[in-house]
Formats: structure tokens, sequence, C-alpha cells
């Protein structure tokens, strides 16, 4: 569905600063950085949303297979977790 | 035979159940990562990689690329584990990806398994063309870090050098 609708918002100089520093650091345009966090207030976070929220967690688990002080044991047992929820 | 073989498994992946088969078959490997999903009792891993195509604006028929490095001799598993996880973290700000390390059947090879559909709805899909453009980027990679070994690339079933 197409963004037709404008709704105008006031808010105080300081928190629109902010907001659009927000935005900027998302790389996104201010008015899409607010429709993304309005929907996942209202609708909770969308497909798109949890997978990137779970790259640094991804990351992390990467970064354990990789850490050379972890012995192939440990490492297994992490894998095993993991296959619990595949 | 070269030194190092990129190959993409023949086959179709243009059933639901392709996402089970490639990722199930290379979460089964003893050592195993990726980028793309979260860990919940909820929604299973295969279920996050079927969403991805349900709220995908693309269509397209193979769900699923599933992919395998195969090296001619003995390399250390951590080098191979390194290099699995530089390709699939280079892809994961797109696409969702397993990888799994396999040292069972003589020669050590990697799998890998990537959606064909974006996380992002409006992405573009990993035709064949498009994902044999991203593996010729990875051959050319290796051939650079790799200067004295040979890198081939065999794209459903043709060679290339």
């Amino acid at each position: 569905m197409k963004n037709t609708e404008r709704l105008f918002v006031r808010m105080t100089p300081d928190l629109k600063k902010d907001v659009q520093l927000q935005a900027k650091k998302n790389n996104l345009k201010t008015s899409e950085y607010i429709r993304k966090l309005l929907e996942s207030a209202i609708r909770g976070l969308s497909h798109e949303q949890l997978i990137q929220n779970s790259l640094k967690e991804n990351t992390l688990i990467n970064e354990l297979l990789l850490d050379s002080s972890l012995g192939n044991e440990a490492k297994q047992i992490i894998t095993e977790r993991m296959r619990d929820y595949v | 035979m070269s030194d190092i073989r990129i190959e993409v498994a023949n086959g179709d992946y243009d059933t639901d159940d392709s996402y089970n088969k490639v990722i199930g078959y290379i979460t089964n490997k003893i050592l195993f990562g990726g980028y793309g999903f979260y860990y919940s009792n909820d929604i299973s891993i295969i279920e996050q990689f079927k969403l991805s195509e349900t709220f995908s604006d693309q269509k397209n028929k193979q769900k699923i690329w599933h992919f395998f490095i195969t090296f001619s001799k003995r390399w250390n598993h951590m080098e191979l584990l390194e290099l699995a996880n530089q390709i699939a973290f280079s892809l994961s700000p797109q696409y969702q990806i397993v990888y799994g390390l396999d040292i069972d059947k003589g020669k050590p090879h990697l799998h890998f398994g990537i959606n064909a559909f974006s996380y992002h709805p409006d992405t573009a899909v990993l035709t064949p063309e498009y994902f044999h453009s991203c593996l010729v980027y990875w051959q050319n990679k290796l051939a650079e870090w790799y200067p004295h070994k040979t890198v081939t690339l065999q794209f459903r079933g043709k060679k290339e050098s």
C-alpha cells in the first residue's frame, strides 16, 4: 500500500533535532524513520526489522565459532544449541 | 583438478520443501553459522527464511541457492570457517544465509544456503544471472587471496575456469 496520507505532528525543537539525528544514524529519511517507529509501536516489529536486529546476535555467534581460544568441543556445543532452533 | 572449486548444486529448489532440504542439510554439519535469523521458540530458522519470500514484492521460481566450495587438500578448519564467515557476512546486509563446515568425506568443503528472496521486500531477488555474478565476484576474490591456487566455478553443471 502506498503512503498517501500526511500527518502533522507538533514537537519541541530539541526532540525534532534528536529525531533527525537518529534518522540519519539509521540511514533513513526522517519521515521514513518516524513511520517505522510508529509501525513497530503499533503493529510490532516487521519481519525485515526482526532480521535486521538479529544480525548483531549472529555476528556474536559467528565470532565465537572463529575464536581460537575456544576449543572444538565448546564450538560444537554452541552449534548443537543453535540446531535446536532450525 | 582445481585447488578451490565453487559449485552450485543442481536442482531447481522451487518448492516450499527446498528450504527444509537445504537448511536442514547444512545445519546438520559439524559446525554451522550464518546471518539473518534469530533464535525463537515460536518461529524456526527455516520459517524465517520462508517469511522473506512471503513478504517479498518479488517473484522467483528458485527459493534458495545451495552452493559449496571444495578444497583439494587439507586446509586448516579455522581458515575455512573464516572464509565462510567472510562470504556470509558480505551477503548478510541483503540476504539470509547459512553455512556449514563438512570434513567427513575426505576433502574439506563449505556448504552455503542463501535465500533467493531478500528480507528487504523491495530488494532484488537472486535470479540465476544475478547469483552467477555474485559467485564470479567470489571466484575472483579467492583467486586474488590465493594467487598460487586455481579457482574454478561450476554453475549448474557448466564448468568455467
